[in-house]
């Protein structure tokens, strides 16, 4: 029983870890991706230049 | 430069044997962790050294190298063997790992390839920014100027009383900046604690049971945070702390036989010592390392002190590190009747200011600065990350991703990773409760986000988690890696057309300009090498600049000027004054006006003022 309990307790820990890393990927992303965006563009005329 | 290089490699070599001689002695921890104990002695004998010619008023690059060649001579007569036996060991650890790598060729290949990434940027920071964040201008550099120029450990002449603080990082970059008398490489010395940084954290997964590989990459995860990596260049102290804060953490996350628990307290007690010379954020944050005696204490930590005795060499180690460790405090203690000024430190009070930082333990602060973690600074907003972290913690795309749910994970299936979790936490709470609420203080922890990385580094290999569910968490890690590696490519602050500014200036004439309005040629222009110069400031301003990038000029704030600039000038020997454009001070601008109209002082353009010839001495 507690094996069997376990078993599906790391089953659903193993689908909601990705799960949820991928949803504060996309909270911080929500934030930072224009900065990044710009400062890669910056970075890619500097090396242009 | 051949001379200065020959003399500075020399007198490197003399440290570094040194440092071999002694690292015999307190070695047998581990692999890695012995060689970081290597690279920490190494620093200690740096700062021990710069310290005892400052004081001795020999700071120069020429004393030193005839201290090298006193200490190369006393090796060759007393200490070959020594030296041959650590030569040995040092060799056959080389060799273990070039089997190691043998055995994996594509991930060293890989390893190898990220780890040159790192260091073509932290070079090419060193060589073409000059230092620019303002504390280091403010009150850092400069005392390295004041130390090079005048071969003492003398405090420079500021308006800012944050030049009386700890000061032992300063050493180190004073050693990048006495043999060639310039700070071309000065931001260098924050290099070799961002390797000690991620070997430690490559020994703490050891020791919470990670393979090789997982270990190595888990300590590159934490060096692409960019709270971290951007600091590592930047001339500010707080990634040596932080350095020495892992290290204490790795050396102490595992149990060591009897054998080795003497040379663990040494080395905890040198290791503690360094950091508290650097700062005292190292003594707010040690305390919560006690939690990780659950994890790596045992009774022969108490029993090897039974039989204690002191050789020779481990009396020179700790009088080294008490040096370094208590010189300043000991200096404002009998300056000021206070070892920390110009801060009143008190056990416990409400926080209400104080010299630069609260003094006191608050818990108010401690609940602002969490506060302010979670609701703003964790997502890092407000433009690209730079080593100052306005209102931004610097952990980056995958402490902020992978971090949380691999915590949780780590939390449950791993004990000692649990014991290092609560220490880190606790650490991170003292800190907060130490620390004035402002918009910059998570530069104290850019330790912290090591246990991101270690969190993942336990989830990844645990064999409950789902085959694919770590296929999806290694690419999420790769991702928000590859995004913290192109946060860092810049510093935060200089756009790419000011990058190509600093690029076309020749190194020897590369420095900041001043307020974005004077520039070093035009100081040159007007100013005589040489030349004490007078200089006006608001208060915390960026004194370090007027130096010049080769420390060619003498700077001093005029305290006195109640009968006018001409009068301080002729008081302090001085002909030429510094008056840039945006002093407000209508006292002083009033001041500067009278002594114009009297024609006591001269314009020179550009803010620089000379004494009128008939009023000088």
């Amino acid at each position: 029983m507690n094996n069997k309990f376990s078993k599906w307790i790391s089953l659903a820990a193993s689908l909601l870890l990705p799960l949820f890393s991928i949803w504060c990927f996309s909270v911080y992303a929500e934030g930072k991706w224009k900065d990044t965006l710009k400062f890669t563009k910056n970075w890619i005329e500097l090396v242009r230049q | 430069m051949i001379v200065i290089l020959c003399k500075w490699g020399f007198t490197s070599a003399f440290l570094w044997m040194l440092a071999l001689i002694a690292w015999r002695r307190v070695r047998g921890i581990g692999l890695i962790a012995d060689l970081i104990g290597l690279l920490l002695l190494k620093l200690l004998f740096i700062s021990s050294t710069v310290m005892l010619m400052g004081l001795a008023g020999h700071l120069t690059a020429d004393s030193l190298a005839v201290l090298a060649v006193f200490g190369w001579t006393g090796i060759a007569l007393f200490g070959r063997q020594d030296l041959r036996k650590a030569a040995q060991r040092l060799l056959r650890m080389l060799i273990v790992f070039k089997t190691a790598a043998a055995r994996r060729p594509l991930q060293t290949g890989l390893l190898l390839t990220t780890f040159l990434f790192l260091m073509a940027r932290m070079a090419a920071h060193v060589w073409f920014l000059p230092p620019y964040i303002h504390d280091a201008n403010t009150y850092h550099l400069p005392r390295v100027a004041e130390w090079v120029q005048s071969g003492t450990l003398t405090v420079p002449h500021l308006p800012v009383k944050r030049v009386y603080w700890p000061a032992g990082f300063e050493l180190i970059q004073t050693w990048w900046a006495v043999f060639p008398h310039h700070d071309a490489v000065v931001e260098a010395a924050g290099v070799p604690f961002f390797m000690m940084a991620i070997a430690a954290v490559f020994v703490i997964g050891r020791n919470l049971g990670l393979q090789r590989l997982t270990a190595a990459w888990c300590s590159f995860l934490f060096a692409f945070t960019p709270a971290l990596a951007l600091n590592a260049t930047s001339s500010k102290n707080d990634i040596a702390v932080a350095a020495l804060y892992l290290y204490l953490a790795a050396i102490w996350t595992k149990p060591v036989s009897r054998r080795l628990a003497g040379r663990r307290w040494l080395l905890t007690f040198l290791a503690v010592c360094l950091g508290i010379g650097i700062k005292p954020t190292m003594g707010f944050i040690l305390p919560g390392l006690l939690w990780l005696g659950f994890a790596g204490f045992s009774k022969t930590d108490l029993r090897c002190f039974r039989r204690f005795k002191i050789s020779r060499w481990t009396s020179a180690l700790v009088a080294a590190a008490l040096l370094v460790g208590s010189y300043w405090y000991a200096r404002n203690w009998i300056r000021f009747g206070n070892p920390f000024y110009p801060t009143t430190v008190r056990a416990v009070a409400a926080a209400d200011g104080g010299g630069g930082q609260q003094g006191a333990f608050s818990l108010a602060s401690a609940a602002e600065n969490w506060q302010w973690l979670w609701a703003k600074k964790i997502y890092d907003l407000g433009g690209p990350c730079n080593p100052d972290l306005p209102s931004m913690a610097g952990w980056g795309w995958f402490v902020f991703s992978c971090g949380a749910g691999c915590f949780l994970w780590g939390i449950f299936v791993n004990q000692r990773f649990r014991w290092t979790a609560l220490s880190f936490l606790t650490s991170l709470l003292l800190l907060f409760g130490w620390v004035t609420p402002d918009l910059w203080n998570m530069r104290f922890a850019q330790w912290f986000p090591a246990l991101a990385a270690l969190a993942f580094s336990v989830t990844v290999r645990h064999q409950r988690l789902l085959v694919s569910a770590r296929f999806a968490m290694v690419f999420l890690a790769f991702a928000a890696t590859a995004l913290n590696g192109l946060s860092i490519l810049g510093n935060g602050y200089a756009r790419p057309e000011e990058w190509l500014a600093f690029m076309q200036i020749p190194v020897s004439e590369r420095a900041l300009h001043l307020g974005g309005v004077v520039k070093q040629k035009s100081l040159d222009e007007r100013l005589p090498a040489g030349e004490l110069v007078l200089f006006m400031a608001e208060g915390d301003d960026a004194f370090y600049p007027l130096y010049g990038p080769g420390f060619t000029r003498r700077i001093l704030y005029p305290d006195d000027r109640r009968d006018g600039f001409a009068a301080a000038m002729q008081k302090y020997g001085s002909r030429y004054l510094y008056f840039p454009d945006h002093i407000q001070k209508t006292s002083a601008k009033q001041l500067l006006a009278d002594d114009l109209t009297a024609k006591r002082i001269e314009p020179l353009g550009r803010g620089v003022y000379k004494l009128v010839k008939k009023h000088s001495k």
